[in-house]
């Protein structure tokens, strides 16, 4: 039994106008559709974020799906009204993301398998278009630039593995550790590399 | 921000198999939400007939307007009248039969106006158990309001075991209300405390039910629209 009295609102209306005020996230709880608004808006920064402390395209895509599949599911949860800060809600679940990606080294795609959604394998021509999206040869030429600034073993590391695309097999092989430590030194010096690669790449699209 | 055509085609397909996600998350939200409400529907409609004391207040037939009905005491081996039924509230179910539907009005301890709709029979009303009449207790209890402060109530009450949503209420000092339900308008009009009945072959949701009526000159509805 439902009851309203004059001048009470109900708490619950199905099928009320959203104000366009609304992100597009927030309108998204209930316009569906309004997801794809909010997916396009952020997708290109959250790649390039990904892109700039991984070097690894593969990585890279994994986890801007993952992140946005996690927010597709939390949305509803998102409190804020401004844009910049469905952004920043976004990217909060992208760098939780990438931590797990750092402790374990791949990509859980957990909410991914929730919601049924597949990616394709990386091949080659995959590979080209993400590099050339996010122009991973500016972000090589950055990371070359900075890279006096760490520890030998991991400018090395980033060197070789980021700027000179050499493989991790192969890395391992010459430096005679595991492919683990490869990774996890490559890792480490593109995540102390981050503060400044993020400072460059907002300098270059405020020009 | 990327428009869509700018992304290549791997960052495309990502965020339309998102879209697609999208809508079969809202979509399995929405049948989510309808199964609680119809298990909420039966919870309330099976409450209805629990008894609880109150005050009376009564409700006229849909044939004589105004009139009150008085109370008849019962004598020989029929039960006696319920005096807070307003048959003259009784709309016929939509499939007709021999229960019609009706109010039962009367007034609490606490000085409010209470309202109980039910299946009328001999001048008292309960419900169907098994295509049998039982009435309920003298004290089964109602929906109560404060008329002196709220000018227009909405109630609603949904049968879900049989398909039938009533809608009922109080309109103070007007003679009719129109009920919309959905794109229906149906005008009906009100009796003993401006109450009204209508009985819908249905199960409606709530939030598709508004009433309007002109009290004191104001066209008033609710919900707020």
């Amino acid at each position: 039994m439902r009851c309203w009295y004059r001048g009470m609102r109900p708490r619950w209306r199905r099928g009320e106008q959203q104000p366009e005020s609304l992100t597009a996230l927030a309108r998204s709880v209930r316009d569906p559709d309004a997801f794809q608004e909010f997916y396009a808006t952020n997708v290109e920064r959250l790649l390039g974020f990904f892109m700039r402390r991984l070097f690894d395209p593969e990585a890279a895509l994994d986890l801007t799906a993952e992140t946005f599949a996690v927010a597709l599911e939390r949305r509803s949860q998102f409190r804020g009204t401004a844009d910049h800060e469905a952004s920043g809600w976004l990217f909060a679940i992208g760098r939780s993301q990438l931590s797990r990606f750092y402790s374990r080294l791949r990509v859980e795609r957990e909410a991914l398998a929730r919601l049924q959604i597949t990616l394709p394998e990386l091949d080659e021509q995959i590979s080209e278009q993400v590099g050339q999206f996010v122009d991973i040869e500016a972000l090589r030429a950055e990371v070359g630039a900075a890279i006096a600034s760490l520890p030998m073993e991991q400018a090395y590391a980033v060197e070789q593995r980021v700027v000179l695309e050499r493989s991790y097999s192969e890395l391992a092989s010459e430096l005679a550790v595991t492919e683990q430590v490869v990774r996890a030194r490559v890792s480490r010096g593109l995540r102390a590399l981050a503060a400044t690669l993020d400072q460059v790449a907002v300098g270059e699209r405020a020009r | 921000m990327s428009r869509p055509d700018e992304l290549p085609p791997v960052l495309t397909e990502l965020g339309e198999q998102l879209l697609q996600a999208s809508r079969e998350v809202a979509a399995r939200r929405q049948d989510e939400r309808r199964r609680r409400r119809r298990r909420l529907q039966a919870i309330v409609s099976a409450l209805a007939a629990i008894v609880v004391p109150s005050g009376a207040l009564a409700v006229a037939g849909a044939f004589r307007d105004g009139q009150v009905l008085s109370g008849d005491p019962a004598g020989g081996e029929s039960p006696a009248r319920d005096p807070d039924v307003v048959s003259g509230s009784a709309v016929a179910d939509p499939d007709g039969g021999q229960y019609p539907w009706a109010l039962r009005i009367f007034t609490s301890a606490g000085g409010r106006e209470c309202i109980l709709v039910g299946r009328l029979q001999n001048g008292r009303i309960g419900r169907l158990e098994n295509g049998s009449f039982r009435a309920f207790e003298r004290d089964a209890p109602g929906a109560c309001s404060d008329l002196r402060r709220q000018s227009l109530v909405l109630l609603s009450a949904t049968y879900v075991d049989i398909d039938r949503t009533a809608i009922y209420g109080f309109a103070v000092g007007s003679d009719s209300v129109r009920v919309r339900v959905g794109r229906t308008v149906t005008r009906v009009k009100t009796h003993a405390f401006g109450s009204y009945l209508v009985v819908v072959p249905s199960i409606v949701d709530a939030s598709e039910i508004k009433v309007t009526a002109t009290i004191g000159g104001r066209v008033v509805t609710v919900p707020d629209p």
